[in-house]
C-alpha cells in the first residue's frame, strides 16, 4: 500500500477529503513519525542483504560546499582527501598539510590515494581504507560475514592499538568498524586482498535475487549483512512503508489519533482517544504476532548432567560399522 | 455485496435493497470493504486461523531465501518440511547457529534447520549441495484484501460477527460518533475473545456480593 492509498484511508476517517483542515504534508509527517514510533514499540524491521565489494558510489567531492551538487539523492557520494581547517585546503597526503604550515614535510603516506573506493583494488596499496556503505536504512548489524565467514565488530581505536599498519593491511577481513553514525559507512580490517569483479552492479543487492535471478550475485567474496533496518520516511505518493502490509493500518490509526488531537479546527478529543485506543490495541496484537513467530521452535527442558539431545541427522557411526 | 457487507449495512441503517450511500459497487463499498479487510487481517493475525503452504525450491549453495507471497501474506511458520528428504526442519536462530558452528555458512549438506529473517525471508542450514528439494512451509497467512463480492472471504464463521462489529465501529468513527465506535470495537474484541487487548480492560474488577434476596453477580467498572 503506497502513501496515496494511505492518504485516502486516513482522510476518510478524518472526514477531510479536500484537505480543508489537515494538509497532506502534515499527515505525511505524522505518518513518518508514527512509523518510527511503531518501530520503537515493536522493534526494528529485520532484513538481509549482500553488500558488493568493491563498493561503488555515485560521485565524489572535495569541499563540503560541493555536496549539494552531487547525486546524493541517488546513492552514496564519497569525499576523499583530508581537509586542512587552518589553510582551508583539501589535501591528500598529510605532508601537504605540513608544507602549508611552512614546515619541512616529513610524514609519508603508506600508500596511494584514490577518488572512488573501487579504485583501491587497482592500485598497489591504498593510503586509507575505503568506506563500505551498508544497505539503505541500516540501523545495526546482527550478523556480518565476508565470503561466508563471520566477521566481528570493533573500533578504529582498537585497530590503532593493535596494528600500526591498520590502514593498509590486506588479507581476509575478520573485523569491521564504523567511524561515525551519520552515514552507514563501515570499514573492513584487513582490507580484502582479492575481490570478484564479475558481480552485477546492484547496490543493496538482495539475496533473493541471487537465488532466483538469472544474473547471480554471489555471497562469495562479498559481504552478507543481517541487520535491523530503520523505517524509511515516505515522501512521494508511490512510496510504501517497509513494514509488512498487514501492519500498515496500525500506523494509520496513530496518524488519525494525532491529527484529531492536534490544536486545529478539527480537534475532537473523543475521536483522538478512540483512535489511540485502536492503536494501542493494535500494538498488543502485533506483540502476539511477534511471539507467534517462534511457535515452530522446540523447547526442551533437561536436567543438569543429562546427555545433550542429539538433533543432528548425520549418522553417529560410519555406515560401514558394524560390519555385516 | 457479500453477506458480511449486508450485515454491516443493516447495522448502520442502510437499505440493503437500494442503499443510498454505500452503493453496491467497488466505489460505493470501498469504505466497508476496507474495514472488513482490515478486520479479517486483524483476526487472522491474532488467532492464526488462516493457514496455507508456501513452497520454496532450494538451490545449490544458497542459504537465504525469499518467501514470496502472491495471494496471502506470510505471517509465521508452523512447520517446515523438506520434500524429497522427508523430514522437518527445526526452527533455530542466529545465536544457535553461531554456537553450533561459528562458520555455519561454510557447511554444505542436506538442510536440517532454518531461521527467520524479518517478515518474509528465511535462511537454511546447512546450505544444500544441489538444487534437488523443495521447502514446504506450512504457515499462518494473513489474507490478501478481497476486492469483489464474489471473492472468498477468509475468516472462520464464528468470527464473522466480530468482523462486522469492527467495520461498524469504523463506520461510526467516520461519522464522528466516538462512543458508538468504541462500543462496537469492544464488541469486536469480545466476539474475538481477546478483551485483554483492550487497555482499559485490566481496570475492570469483577466481584461477587451478597444481598438479602440472594447472591447476585455485579460488575464494578472503575
Amino acid at each position: 500500500m503506497d502513501w496515496s492509498a494511505h492518504k485516502t484511508r486516513i482522510r476518510r476517517f478524518l472526514r477531510d477529503p479536500d484537505s480543508n483542515i489537515w494538509d497532506d504534508a502534515f499527515l505525511l509527517r505524522l505518518f513518518n513519525d508514527e512509523q518510527n514510533d511503531l518501530q520503537t514499540q515493536i522493534g526494528h524491521i529485520e532484513d538481509v542483504r549482500v553488500v558488493m565489494i568493491p563498493p561503488k558510489m555515485q560521485s565524489c567531492y572535495f569541499f563540503d560546499w560541493e555536496w549539494p551538487y552531487n547525486d546524493s539523492d541517488d546513492g552514496e557520494v564519497f569525499q576523499p582527501g583530508n581537509y586542512d581547517d587552518s589553510n582551508q585546503y583539501v589535501c591528500l597526503n598529510i605532508w601537504e598539510i605540513e608544507h602549508l604550515a611552512s614546515l619541512t614535510p616529513t610524514s609519508s603516506s603508506l600508500g596511494e590515494f584514490y577518488t572512488q573506493p573501487w579504485e583501491v583494488w587497482y592500485i598497489d596499496l591504498p593510503a586509507e581504507p575505503p568506506p563500505v556503505p551498508f544497505p539503505v536504512g541500516f540501523f545495526r548489524a546482527k550478523f556480518v560475514a565476508w565470503d561466508r565467514k563471520p566477521i566481528e565488530p570493533t573500533t578504529r581505536r582498537e585497530m590503532q592499538n593493535r596494528d600500526r599498519t591498520w590502514k593498509t593491511r590486506q588479507g581476509d577481513p575478520y573485523f569491521y568498524y564504523r567511524d561515525e553514525q551519520i552515514s552507514n559507512r563501515h570499514y573492513l580490517y584487513p582490507l580484502p586482498s582479492s575481490i570478484s569483479w564479475t558481480d552485477q552492479d546492484n547496490e543493496d543487492a538482495d539475496p533473493d535475487e541471487a537465488a532466483y535471478a538469472s544474473t547471480s550475485l554471489d555471497v562469495d567474496d562479498n559481504l552478507i549483512v543481517v541487520f535491523d533496518k530503520n523505517a524509511t520516511d515516505l515522501s512521494a505518493d508511490t512510496d510504501s512503508s517497509a513494514f509488512a502490509t498487514f501492519l500498515h493500518k496500525y500506523i494509520e490509526y496513530g496518524v488519525i489519533s494525532r491529527a484529531y488531537g492536534a490544536n486545529t479546527d478539527g480537534r475532537i478529543r473523543s475521536l483522538a482517544d478512540y483512535w489511540e485506543l485502536r492503536k494501542q490495541t493494535g500494538l498488543k496484537a502485533i506483540r502476539i504476532y511477534q511471539s507467534n513467530r517462534r511457535v515452530d521452535r522446540d523447547y526442551q527442558l533437561v536436567i543438569r548432567g543429562a546427555r545433550p539431545i542429539r538433533s543432528s541427522r548425520h549418522p553417529r557411526l560410519p555406515s560401514t560399522y558394524p560390519s555385516i | 455485496m457479500n453477506v458480511l457487507e449486508q450485515r454491516v449495512l443493516e447495522l448502520i441503517g442502510e437499505d440493503i435493497g437500494s442503499p443510498d450511500v454505500f452503493t453496491d459497487d467497488s466505489t460505493g463499498m470501498a469504505q466497508i470493504r476496507d474495514s472488513l479487510n482490515d478486520a479479517i487481517q486483524d483476526v487472522c493475525m491474532i488467532t492464526g486461523s488462516h493457514r496455507r503452504k508456501f513452497f520454496i525450491p532450494i538451490q545449490s549453495g544458497k542459504n537465504f531465501y525469499q518467501i514470496t507471497s502472491d495471494r496471502d501474506y506470510f505471517a509465521w511458520p508452523v512447520s517446515v518440511w523438506i520434500t524429497g528428504l522427508q523430514w522437518r526442519l527445526r526452527q533455530v536462530d542466529l545465536p544457535y547457529l553461531l554456537h553450533l558452528n561459528y562458520r555455519w555458512m561454510y557447511d554444505t549438506g542436506n538442510p536440517e534447520r532454518y531461521f527467520l529473517i524479518g517478515s518474509d525471508k528465511l535462511a537454511i542450514h546447512p546450505r544444500p549441495a544441489g538444487s534437488n528439494y523443495t521447502l514446504e512451509v506450512d504457515a499462518v497467512a494473513i489474507p490478501e484484501a478481497y476486492t469483489l463480492d464474489t471473492d472468498r472471504v477468509k475468516v472462520r464463521d464464528e468470527y464473522q460477527w466480530a468482523v462486522v462489529n469492527y467495520a461498524v465501529s469504523e463506520y461510526w468513527a467516520s461519522v464522528g460518533d466516538a462512543n458508538s465506535a468504541k462500543d462496537y470495537f469492544l464488541r469486536y474484541l469480545e466476539r474475538l475473545g481477546v478483551m485483554d487487548l483492550y487497555p482499559d480492560g485490566y481496570e475492570r474488577q469483577y466481584q461477587l456480593r451478597t444481598q438479602k434476596n440472594g447472591l447476585v453477580s455485579t460488575q464494578n467498572e472503575n
